[in-house]
């Protein structure tokens, strides 16, 4: 999405999926979430990152589960009833994220959308940044759009 | 007449004849002058003949006319089957084949040419071999070889079909096919892209011949011509969609100008091997198996296509899921109509079960009859004596495994060919009948099949196999000295590992064994080799029965769930901490009188402590991998259940001690430990 602003159609809207980290608010695209779960039980599995908090069963299906406040290297905070799961697909495959409020359904027009240099050119770290590809500016309301390829870990660091 | 109706019982007539006309050719080369099986031979010729006439495929007729000549006066003894006779017959029935299947594919039966081969029988049958010099007989399958340009040597007889093809608005394509480099099985994908030509229209030739690319005898490309409606796009995206292959050039055939004119399509997209393997190789698997199945199938069946039987079984699985959750909501709230009534509906699903795990079991059988004719012709090339013993076709698997088991099982009888047996002369200076015996058995045993190649070989040489490993940097001196014999032995299902001096046609590219063990591996299965130096080896793979549903004991390490298949637990017992020794260090139990290593789940995996224990038993369960055993130590067990076993997905493919993951009936994923990866 880093990109989006190159394509010389820049008012188009795009939704997004909007969920609270803490005190921040974080969008997605919509075209990649599935589905918004409620916590439900999580089965861990060792050897593996801790991000990654387990799997959990989707009707049938057994998908990877991770959260996403210790992807991005944020503080953790206990679970509360807000805490939701968002399921993601990216390429083929579905993850849940760990997230703690899911808040709604945002338009924005792409031009509303910062190119990610803007902060990372102040003391922000490169690791974090990485999963970020853009600020959304709402009246005020920032929402910080994540890469959800690097999320994931598609580019082979996860494991 | 309407034939129609009769074609199916045809077309399974025929096959069934073809397969033992196969049968009995190979046993007539070991007795040449056994008449029984030379009136099986012109009985199943004959009958052939007759039906074909009936439907009215002149071309199956005059061939099998022909054959019957030559077969009646082999019969009564006026002429002697030989080589070369034998070969034509061989060939001869490779053509029928070929026709039949044009046939079953909607085909015309006339898209393969047999004139040569007619000529070549009645030559022989008028006493008269070199009237019909070989040249000729190979002029239908593979003539003149020049690919040195973008074209392609036609002969007068492929120029005529050709033109009928245009003349009934058909096209004729040449496509030239690039494999990648790295493609270790060959074969195998020259036969997946004519498979799929097949379907798509008629292969009238190849470049080199379709029996030498069954034999790997080319390099990384071939030509073929095909007739087809079809245009040149979805052909290329047919065979782009093969996994290994590098490029694809298609070319339009146009006879008028004498020059073929180049008229489009150059792709050298690379495939990106990962990406496109795992559904090209599904699809594609689906035709070849189902033409093996055809072979040996009578009766009324259906076809269907393998992706609605795993789906048919993914519901069969939920639906087991959801009867365990019921199970247990009956028992929690003591309904006595509810539990009365899973009863019942357990009877069903149980049923249901085992129906369609039935439906996708296949025999073997159809795997190994191939097999009889490529150990013929490689014994031929090779230029040894071999004699191919073939036990349980009967043995029945997942059709899923029996997808996946024919090239494996094609690399080891190879390796057992080229590498394992010797040559004649050797062989009797050793003081061995100039004979190898290679046997492939199938039986089985438990929740398992195991397949056997066995050869009366040289066997593997463990010190042998030492000096190599170190010499390829592979292994260190002091690790190889540390090995037992059998240890040494199983180097050579290491990667990028061959004995081999000679790098030969057959095998021996020092890929071949590690790539055989992970896709046995990946099966769930193992590989393992018994030897002895000069008296031959055995290479066994055991394979699970399913790869979908099985029975587990469920085990709890504090709060967590784990899942044993139990295929390899051995037993489960109680002891008291006391009974806990150490050897070195190494946590050990006496069973039995057995010493026993064991191992803690719950420093293996980490799991988090929530609790104090307070009781003083610990149960063990004593699992087994081969001869060897390991005491898993648990805190708890649950029971043993039916789980049905699902992938982790690909984000967190490739854990160790973790096979899979199952959904238990109250909604909870379990693990399923690999019981394997956890005694290493």
């Amino acid at each position: 999405m880093a990109n989006l602003e190159n394509n010389g159609s820049g008012n188009e809207e795009i939704q997004v999926v909007a969920f609270k980290l803490r005190r921040e608010e974080y969008g997605i695209s919509i075209l990649n979430v599935q589905e918004i779960k409620r916590l439900t039980d999580i089965t861990r599995v060792p050897f593996t990152p801790d991000f990654i908090k387990g799997v959990m069963n989707l009707r049938g299906s057994v998908l990877p589960v991770i959260d996403l406040k210790k992807r991005l290297g944020l503080q953790e905070v206990p679970y509360t009833d807000n805490t939701r799961i968002v399921i993601v697909k990216v390429d083929d495959i579905s993850i849940g994220m760990i997230v703690d409020a899911v808040t709604e359904v945002l338009t924005i027009t792409e031009d509303h959308i910062d190119t990610t240099k803007a902060v990372s050119d102040g003391n922000e770290r490169s690791e974090s940044n990485k999963f970020i590809s853009g600020i959304g500016n709402l009246d005020n309301r920032l929402v910080i759009m994540l890469n959800l390829n690097e999320i994931i870990g598609l580019n082979g660091e996860a494991k | 007449m309407d034939t129609n109706q009769y074609m199916e019982m045809f077309l399974e007539e025929s096959r069934e004849h073809l397969q033992s006309l196969n049968d009995c050719l190979l046993e007539l080369e070991h007795n040449p002058e056994d008449t029984s099986i030379l009136n099986e031979i012109f009985r199943s010729a004959h009958t052939i003949k007759g039906m074909s006439a009936t439907m009215g495929f002149t071309k199956i007729a005059e061939l099998t006319h022909e054959m019957e000549n030559v077969l009646d006066l082999l019969r009564k003894e006026q002429l002697k089957a030989d080589e070369d006779i034998v070969d034509t017959i061989f060939k001869c029935v490779d053509a029928l084949e070929q026709m039949i299947e044009n046939v079953a594919n909607g085909g015309q039966e006339d898209s393969v040419d047999v004139v040569a081969l007619v000529n070549k029988l009645s030559a022989i049958a008028s006493g008269d071999p070199v009237a019909a010099p070989k040249p000729v007989v190979k002029a239908a399958s593979s003539p003149v070889v020049a690919k040195s340009t973008f074209s392609i040597e036609l002969t007068d007889i492929d120029r005529d079909v050709i033109h009928k093809a245009k003349v009934s608005g058909l096209q004729a394509l040449h496509i030239m096919v690039t494999l990648a480099a790295t493609c270790l099985l060959k074969s195998a994908r020259s036969y997946m892209v004519m498979n799929a030509l097949d379907e798509l229209g008629d292969v009238i030739k190849s470049i080199p011949s379709v029996e030498d690319l069954e034999q790997e005898k080319f390099d990384h490309s071939f030509d073929i011509v095909i007739i087809t409606s079809s245009e040149s796009k979805p052909i290329e995206d047919a065979i782009m969609s093969i996994s290994e292959i590098d490029a694809v050039e298609i070319e339009v055939i146009d006879l008028n100008s004498e020059e073929t004119t180049v008229k489009a399509v150059e792709n050298k997209a690379e495939v990106k091997a990962e990406t496109v393997a795992k559904p090209a190789t599904n699809k594609t698997a689906v035709p070849v198996q189902a033409n093996h199945d055809k072979m040996h199938k009578s009766g009324q069946s259906v076809r269907v296509d393998i992706e609605k039987l795993d789906s048919l079984m993914n519901l069969v699985g939920e639906l087991v899921i959801n009867k365990t959750r019921l199970e247990q909501i009956g028992i929690t709230h003591r309904i006595t109509e509810l539990v009365e009534t899973i009863e019942q509906m357990d009877r069903v699903t149980t049923d249901l079960q085992s129906v369609v795990m039935k439906v996708r079991m296949v025999p073997v059988g159809q795997v190994f009859n191939r097999f009889p004719r490529m150990v013929r012709d490689l014994a031929k090339e090779l230029n040894k004596e071999i004699n191919l013993t073939v036990e349980g076709e009967e043995t029945e698997l997942d059709r899923t495994v029996i997808d996946e088991i024919g090239d494996p099982l094609v690399h080891l009888i190879r390796n057992s060919l080229d590498h394992g047996v010797e040559h004649p002369d050797d062989r009797e200076a050793k003081g061995k009948p100039r004979t190898g015996e290679v046997g492939l058995i199938a039986r089985h045993e438990g929740n398992n099949v195991i397949i056997m190649v066995t050869d009366d070989g040289k066997g593997v040489n463990p010190d042998l196999m030492r000096k190599k490993a170190v010499e390829k940097g592979m292994l260190t001196q002091e690790e190889v000295n540390n090995m037992d014999d059998a240890e040494a032995v199983r180097i050579v299902f290491m990667a990028g590992f061959s004995t081999a001096d000679v790098v030969t046609d057959v095998s021996g590219r020092g890929v071949g064994m590690d790539v055989v063990r992970s896709k046995i591996e990946a099966l769930g299965g193992v590989i393992d080799v018994e030897t002895k130096i000069d008296e031959g080896s055995i290479f066994k793979i055991k394979l699970p029965l399913t790869l979908a549903i099985i029975q587990a004991l469920l085990v709890k390490v504090q709060e967590e769930i784990y899942a044993i298949p139990l295929g390899s637990i051995d037993s489960t017992i109680n002891i008291t901490p006391d009974d806990i020794k150490t050897v070195q260090n190494k946590e050990v139990i006496l069973l039995r009188g057995q010493i026993i290593p064991i191992i803690r789940l719950n420093n293996l995996l980490n799991v988090p402590q929530t609790q104090e224990k307070e009781n003083e038993d610990i149960f063990i369960v004593v699992v087994h991998l081969g001869d060897r055993k390991a005491g898993i130590v648990v805190d708890n067990l649950i029971g043993q259940q039916e789980i049905v076993i699902k992938t982790l997905g690909k984000l967190l493919a490739g854990l160790k001690v973790i096979s899979g993951a199952t959904v238990l009936g109250n909604g909870q994923v379990a693990l399923i430990l690999d019981v394997g990866a956890l005694m290493q």
